[in-house]
């Protein structure tokens, strides 16, 4: 007994009415859209009331260069992401990898550890005054040890940083992906090299882009580690812009400029899913068939092993040694428990938050698929995909027009970031109402139940793992966050996240070391909850 | 065990785990003081909560902020950052700011909020305390504590006989790569904006041309650009003098040495700029009151003594004295300039952005 295919689930719900959906639903997302959007339009009128002069400042051959130095930037992230991802994804999904389990946890666990983590172990190891960089000047082989500062560093960590992102997308579409494909191929007689190549990876094309896309805007959006690695990036001359210009017009007219370019890869992205060629699954979804890798396990066991020393391990132990450095030296870390009370009292009312309001987000997309879904999904995908940076600035501008009393208050910094990670929870839960299939929640509201029963009755238990999913997510993303927490914290409150930034760009290993520790057990135990292994689909 | 039973008992193992660890500490969370509420009367008796916007490092003035509230009992909440950062923000939030006080690195930044219309006056008792020099014209910022600008040198790869007698002759091409600076920070800008009140605009912008031509290694602070003589990486850093002697003090009782002198500028040049750290009270400020409490304990003499023994600036009231080892305020020969006059912040800015210098 199969589960019916989602095209025909959707199909009936749509054929069954064409009725607009309940007026809750729709002022629900209504005004979500319209908290989306009101910080833009105040950036776009900051940025766009700038005289003469600034705009000279943008056509400066300076901002061509540090825009040029963005997207060289993003290319290679999105070039190693994927060169990591893709492998790494197959590896942990379709063969025999020897403790294929314990893979399948570690390869994505770099999800937890911030880029500005990352950044600063890098810095606290080889940079001035770090372990690695002292221990091997001890022996005179200081001149073998690299600067970690520029372009190449912030590759390198952004690549560690987000090429989870790309595994993920591609191991979800895989695992989504009928296995007959692939093992037609390979009865035809290709090997299973060529057979992966030529018949599931074109089918794998959508979900690289995504992955892919989601690594390119990381890498523009970023601001934190290339702070910390002094790598000349847009983002970074936002951030100098805001902190040493006593006009933010400047500011907010880069943040506008790199909303844009953030706006035109997402359009790319939708028109490269659009012309790819999809493969409509049908059929079993079952397990497929693991390939044997033979000789070429140590090779791949070497890949993984790589990987996860130099993005957990090497951070992890990098902290560590500041940590045990702090403790001998005596620097008490008081102020952690603070940090952590501060990041806590803002990342859980904002997992909350986010998912009481992607639950209704959710059940308009997957229920009344149509105009008001389609420009919600767009709306709030546009307030999470635009740089963090910029959306902090325009919420700055926003609050401070219209409600100055909640200016730098906790509800505002909070309702900010659950706005901005709302698709980070209404995606997995709307994918599990789909899974689901509409039938269900169509019995009951025939039987006479109002849509919040029904949803509450029937639908919430069956999509409880995609709300854990959305929740973890919105959490994980809001105990890391910076720019909105450095913008719009209450005064005095900082954060494991703030406070690691600050320290590390100040060259404060000691001190960064402590919410650091902490930062990477809270984000790592978080993980474990992402991690999971589809089942066979019974009716 | 099979895979989705492991997975089964990880996924509760890691729920377990993270209500186990959140929880708790979720109960605990408060946040701490945020925007003072509004009192409809002023009190007399002094209980509200003050907010200061610093410009200042939090391990320099942290402990005297928190001397300031086991004195009175006015619990303070400090946001540490940048000066000119801090400046920007308050002219962005306007009356909205919930910052009573800024405390701010250099003159330059507090001229520029007076001139905005932010600071309100103080009083005269306070304003007496301190040379006419070292603060406002129309008494709405103060000066709390002194800073002469200097090169930290290194005592091991500078001899004392290379080392020229006027900042501008830092331009010449034997100090090529040799220079460490921090353009972000608010007392390099102000000793900027002081060269292009002195010497003229032509002067200034030659003088950063000239250093920009000599591949100057950037830093984000003045403490980092003096660590970075001492390791090495620099042979001159231009900065205050203050941050050889704190960080001197650390290193030597760790067991390290600190090899970095500071190297005083002659007399008149420009480069030996003293500026001050100061305060203003700001106009909508809701605790006016406690406010100026919190300024007139800075110019106290007991805070005057710990920036004069602790962080080692200049103590500006009288019947304090500077430092042993510090060459004396009256002997760094300042030139004379009016720090009433470094507020124009922003052409200094526009420059240095023009210059690239800055972003």
């Amino acid at each position: 007994m199969t589960a019916p295919p989602i095209a025909a689930a959707r199909a009936r719900i749509l054929r069954a009415r064409r009725t607009r959906p309940p007026l809750s639903l729709l002022a629900i997302a209504a005004a979500i859209c319209v908290l989306a959007l009101v910080p833009v339009v105040y950036l776009v009128l900051r940025a766009t009331s700038a005289d003469d002069q600034v705009i000279q400042v943008l056509l400066r051959p300076r901002m061509v260069y540090l825009l040029g130095t963005s997207l060289l930037v993003a290319l290679g992230t999105v070039v190693g992401s994927v060169a990591l991802g893709v492998p790494l994804a197959w590896l942990t999904c379709r063969t025999d990898l020897p403790g294929r389990r314990v893979w399948t946890v570690l390869v994505v666990a770099p999800l937890a550890v911030p880029s500005y983590i990352l950044a600063y172990a890098l810095v606290a190891a080889i940079g001035p005054g770090g372990a690695v960089r002292d221990a091997m000047q001890q022996l005179s082989l200081g001149w073998l040890v690299p600067a970690p500062f520029g372009l190449p560093g912030a590759i390198l960590v952004l690549v560690l940083s987000t090429y989870p992102l790309v595994l993920l997308s591609a191991r979800a579409a895989m695992l989504r992906t009928d296995p007959a494909i692939t093992e037609t191929a390979r009865s035809l007689g290709d090997g299973p090299m060529r057979a992966f190549v030529r018949s599931t990876l074109p089918t794998l094309m959508p979900a690289i882009a995504t992955g892919a896309l989601l690594a390119a805007l990381y890498a523009l959006s970023d601001f934190g580690s290339v702070s910390i690695l002094r790598a000349d990036t847009f983002a970074r001359a936002i951030q100098s812009q805001y902190s040493s210009s006593i006009d933010r017009q400047g500011a907010a007219l880069l943040s506008l400029v790199l909303v844009l370019v953030a706006l035109a890869l997402m359009l790319a992205e939708a028109r490269l899913r659009r012309h790819a060629s999809i493969v409509t699954p049908h059929g079993a979804r079952r397990a497929p068939q693991a390939v044997g890798l033979g000789r070429w396990r140590w090779p791949a066991l070497a890949l993984c092993g790589a990987v996860v020393a130099v993005a957990l391990v090497l951070p992890a132990a990098v902290v560590g040694v500041w940590v045990v450095r702090g403790m001998a030296l005596g620097t008490v870390q008081v102020d952690v428990l603070a940090a952590t009370r501060a990041s806590l009292s803002i990342a859980i009312p904002v997992a909350a938050l986010a998912i009481v309001l992607a639950v209704p987000v959710a059940m308009l997309q997957v229920g009344y698929p149509g105009r008001f879904a389609r420009a919600t999904r767009a709306i709030t995908l546009t307030a999470y995909a635009i740089p963090g940076i910029s959306f902090a600035l325009a919420v700055v501008f926003a609050s401070l027009a219209l409600v100055p009393d909640l200016y730098r208050t906790l509800p505002i910094l909070v309702l900010a970031m659950a706005i901005r990670y709302l698709p980070l929870a209404v995606s997995p839960t709307a994918g599990t109402m789909m899974l689901v299939g509409g039938g269900l929640v169509e019995a009951a509201r025939s039987l006479g139940d109002s849509p919040a029963r029904a949803a509450r009755t029937i639908l919430l238990p069956l999509v409880r793992p995609g709300i854990i999913a959305g929740v973890v997510l919105v959490f994980l993303s809001a105990i890391k966050e910076l720019p909105l927490t450095l913008f719009l914290a209450p005064p005095g409150m900082r954060t494991l996240a703030t406070r690691v930034w600050t320290d590390a760009t100040e060259g404060a290993y000691v001190e960064a070391a402590g919410p650091a520790m902490v930062l990477l057990v809270v984000s790592l135990a978080s993980v474990g909850l992402l991690v999971r292994e589809p089942r066979a689909q019974t009716s | 065990m099979s895979t989705h039973v492991l997975h089964r008992h990880l996924r509760r193992a890691s729920a377990v785990a993270v209500l186990a660890l959140t929880l708790p500490i979720a109960v605990l969370a408060q946040s701490p003081a945020t925007s003072p509420a509004a009192s409809p009367v002023p009190t007399p008796v002094l209980e509200g909560a003050i907010t200061v916007y610093a410009g200042r490092s939090e391990g320099l003035v942290g402990p005297i902020v928190t001397r300031f509230t086991e004195v009175t009992g006015i619990p303070v909440t400090v946001d540490y950052g940048n000066t000119t950062a801090k400046a920007a923000q308050i002219l962005e939030e306007g009356a909205a700011s919930p910052a009573d006080v800024f405390f701010a690195q250099d003159a330059g930044a507090l001229g520029l909020i007076a001139d905005a219309g932010l600071l309100a006056p103080l009083s005269d008792d306070v304003l007496s305390r301190v040379a006419d020099g070292y603060r406002d014209a129309d008494g709405r910022w103060v000066g709390a504590s002194g800073r002469a600008r200097v090169a930290a040198v290194s005592s091991e790869r500078v001899p004392e006989a290379d080392l020229p007698g006027s900042i501008l002759a830092f331009t010449d091409p034997a100090w090529k790569g040799r220079i460490g600076w921090a353009p972000a920070n608010a007392s390099l800008q102000s000793h900027v904006t002081a060269m292009r009140q002195v010497l003229g605009e032509d002067a200034a912008r030659a003088w950063l041309e000239g250093i920009k031509a000599n591949e100057p290694v950037v830093y984000e602070g003045n403490a980092q650009a003096v660590e970075g003589v001492a390791s090495g990486e620099i042979d001159v850093a231009l900065v205050n003098h203050y941050y050889l002697w704190a960080l001197k003090a650390a290193a030597e009782a760790a067991g390290d040495s600190f090899p970095v002198v500071n190297h005083y500028f002659d007399a008149g040049d420009i480069g030996a700029l003293v500026n001050v750290a100061g305060l203003g009270i700001l106009a909508s400020s809701d605790q006016p009151a406690e406010a100026a409490a919190f300024v007139d304990f800075l110019l106290s003499a007991e805070a005057q003594e710990y920036f004069a023994t602790t962080t080692y600036e200049y103590p500006l009231i009288k019947g304090v004295a500077t430092a042993e080892g510090l060459v004396p305020l009256a002997d760094v020969g300042a030139p004379p300039v009016d720090l009433n006059d470094l507020d124009d912040l922003e052409g200094t800015l526009a420059l240095l952005r023009e210059l690239e210098l800055i972003d």
